[in-house]
């Protein structure tokens, strides 16, 4: 079908994947900033650079072989299904913290940073995502507005 | 996305009911009897958190447990007071809560800032969904 074509490009579906991260790591941290006065709470994290890394060699593999496809594989934190979902497994951040001695090793500055940086991120997917729709509405008026 | 937002509530919870605590042991702090009138003074009162959802299974934090602080009660020397020690080594000395003032002011002002945290990441969440549900405007 054509319009398969249209809406299952490679860059609509690397834009899903990045808002698909975002959320699931907007998740993870919430639970980390939730947990910040917990004994013994260990945060977890999941790594943008690995997921970035990911999408990347993704991009390239799917252009080599033409596919409109993309599969992340091979990574700790992040992967796909068959049917295109994202799934991503937060690991433990293993840094001690001599500072707190009930076990903790939650900085909130740098949680709320992260928190920041990530929104911006989904923010940025969300809204190419919604330019692109915006350009497919306009070719299928067949004018502009 | 929206169990994002029971995450955060579940701390915002647990951060009031910690502050709820600390409000009891600071209107309590001069309290040298029982509800029901027997001549024991309050003990402190504390919170521990753990990891989980408030209800069975899934993210978030809850209040694990209210436990009481067992330190010594503080002696106060008063005996006109109609609590003071009759006998004893401590007669005419008036047994005060465990409380420190200070050590509240400053857990008070922890769970604030924690509860701040909190509301920070609901107002990001919110933003993020109704960035989500653009898609579709």
């Amino acid at each position: 079908m054509w319009i398969e074509r249209l809406t299952g490009s490679r860059l609509i579906h690397a834009l899903e994947l990045t808002a698909q991260f975002a959320e699931q790591r907007h998740r993870v941290l919430a639970e980390n900033v939730a947990n910040i006065d917990t004994p013994d709470y260990h945060t977890r994290r999941l790594d943008a650079t690995e997921f970035e890394a990911a999408l990347r060699q993704a991009l390239q593999q799917a252009g080599r072989s033409g596919t409109e496809r993309l599969e992340l594989r091979g990574k700790a934190q992040v992967s796909t299904t068959p049917d295109g979902r994202l799934v991503a497994r937060p690991a433990v951040e293993p840094a001690p913290n001599i500072l707190f001695h009930d076990g903790r090793n939650a900085l909130l500055e740098e949680l709320m940073t992260d928190v920041q940086e990530n929104a911006l991120r989904y923010s940025l997917a969300t809204r190419l995502l919604r330019s692109r729709f915006e350009a497919l509405l306009t070719a299928i008026r067949g004018r502009l507005r | 996305m929206i169990d994002t937002l029971d995450i955060t509530s579940s701390a915002l919870v647990a951060q009031r009911t910690r502050l709820n605590v600390i409000a009891g042991n600071i209107a309590n702090a001069f309290t040298t009897a029982q509800e029901d009138g027997t001549v024991r003074p309050y003990r402190r009162r504390g919170v521990t958190f753990a990891p989980g959802a408030p209800a069975g299974t899934g993210p978030g934090v809850h209040v694990a447990e209210i436990w009481e602080d067992p330190s010594e009660f503080e002696l106060r020397y008063d005996p006109g007071h109609p609590h003071a020690l009759r006998e004893g080594p401590w007669a005419g000395y008036v047994q005060y809560p465990n409380v420190n003032l200070t050590m509240e002011y400053v857990d008070a002002i922890e769970a604030a800032r924690a509860y701040e945290a909190n509301l920070a990441l609901m107002s990001v969440t919110k933003t993020m969904t109704r960035e989500a549900l653009q898609l579709f405007a």
